[in-house]
């Protein structure tokens, strides 16, 4: 077994709730023996196993399990983070000998990309994402450095041409994801795919979670990006 | 015992114990099938029946996994009750760290649930890794794809490994230990 098929059909998951053959299992075994590295990931699951049975045990599952969602708040919150975006723009814009604006990390066309820098930032690379990976990042950019670059990211929502979507840009190096940038309307075009511009300078190495928030309040999608350091 | 060469601490092996402990219903018994786990890969190790010191750390994972198949066999025989032993009663383990684990792991898995915004991912989650649903029966009864069932479970886990390495776990320690502290 490779580590991807391992992903993809939660052989991990699935060996601990005693749901393979023998025969899949004994593979796995081996396999485990062979990758040191897949202990780390049985690790961590049967952890999370753990949390889940300590949440249910204390009582607090259903709580959990039933706490609704507000979409219209989210939505709400999506129209004050841009009108605070517009804001806080029309202020910078409008106030002489300040700081130059930094640099935009993330946008929608690749001119709005460069409206902080000098020049047009040149496109280094494009990335068509049609679903997510098993395992690890589903996308991994690598650094320019200090020269200037941008990464054309074709994100597919499975939805119809015309979507709408808020993207929000998240390092998800800490505890707590951290919003980095956001595109507060972004449209799908006609095969219903996003098309988002990253900075490759401006953007420091890491791990990203980008999240596509449909207009419609539907459930989130989401991708996760790498960005390396330069060679 | 201590070998200064093969890394491995028994604190890393924190969640498969947890695992066994659900299993067997019983903590002492539980450290007791680790520490043979670990004292058989040794074993092993000297023996040189273990190709790379590094594959070590997956052959105590190999026991240790082994025996936890071996319980649900005999559960399946019926020769236990599962039901009557899937308990974590944290008050009646051996380690003492294991409560402060525990809550740690709960509170990491409360914080992934409470980001996900749809009511089924939250429900496929809890299902999944809980209730141990089988991936297909459970993606019929919420009306999800494998897709969607895919990309929730790995973005779950991410987010697990992301919330405990901000705790301090972090993902070469299982890669890089630099000494062994068995017992």
């Amino acid at each position: 077994m490779d580590t991807n098929h391992i992903a993809d059909r939660q052989v991990i998951e699935r060996y601990l709730a005693g749901q393979l053959s023998d025969a899949e299992a004994d593979a796995f075994e081996r396999d485990l023996e062979a990758h040191p590295a897949l202990a780390r990931d049985v690790e961590q699951v049967a952890r999370m196993k753990t949390g889940f049975a300590v949440l249910q045990r204390r009582g607090e599952l259903a709580k959990l399990l039933a706490q609704p969602v507000a979409p219209r708040q989210r939505r709400t919150a999506w129209v004050a983070t841009a009108a605070a975006v517009v804001l806080a723009v029309g202020f910078m814009a409008f106030r002489p000998g300040e700081a130059p604006a930094p640099a935009t990390l993330l946008a929608a066309s690749l001119n709005a990309l460069s409206s902080h820098s000098d020049s047009p930032i040149p496109l280094r690379t494009s990335v068509a994402l049609a679903r997510a990976r098993g395992m690890g990042a589903d996308a991994v950019l690598v650094s320019t450095g200090k020269a200037p670059g941008a990464a054309e990211l074709e994100l597919s929502t499975g939805g119809a041409a015309g979507g709408h979507y808020a993207v929000e840009l998240l390092s998800v190096e800490s505890a707590d994801a951290r919003p980095v940038a956001k595109v507060p309307d972004a449209a799908t075009d006609a095969r219903g795919a996003v098309h988002l511009f990253v900075s490759l300078n401006a953007l420091p190495p890491g791990s990203y979670l980008l999240r596509l928030s449909p207009a419609d309040s539907g459930a989130p999608i989401e991708y996760l990006i790498a960005m390396r350091k330069p060679n | 015992m201590t070998s200064p060469e093969f890394p491995l601490r028994k604190e890393d092996l924190a969640g498969i114990r947890a695992q066994l402990e659900r299993k067997c219903g019983n903590a002492a018994v539980a450290e007791d099938l680790l520490s043979e786990a670990i004292e058989t890969s040794l074993v092993k190790l000297r023996e040189g029946k273990i190709e790379r010191p590094e594959q070590m750390i997956g052959y105590v994972y190999r026991v240790a996994l082994n025996h936890l198949r071996n319980f649900r066999r005999r559960d399946k025989a019926g020769v236990s009750s599962a039901d009557a032993l899937e308990t974590l009663e944290d008050e009646k383990t051996t380690d003492v760290a294991a409560p402060i684990d525990h809550a740690r792991w709960a509170k990491t898995a409360m914080e992934v649930l409470k980001e996900l915004p749809a009511t089924r991912d939250r429900e496929l989650l809890v299902s999944f890794y809980l209730g141990e649903e089988e991936k297909d029966a459970l993606c019929q009864r919420l009306g999800l794809d494998e897709q969607h069932f895919n990309r929730v479970i790995h973005r779950a886990r991410e987010r697990f490994r992301a919330l405990l390495e901000g705790h301090g776990l972090k993902r070469n320690d299982f890669l890089s230990l630099a000494a062994l502290l068995v017992g």
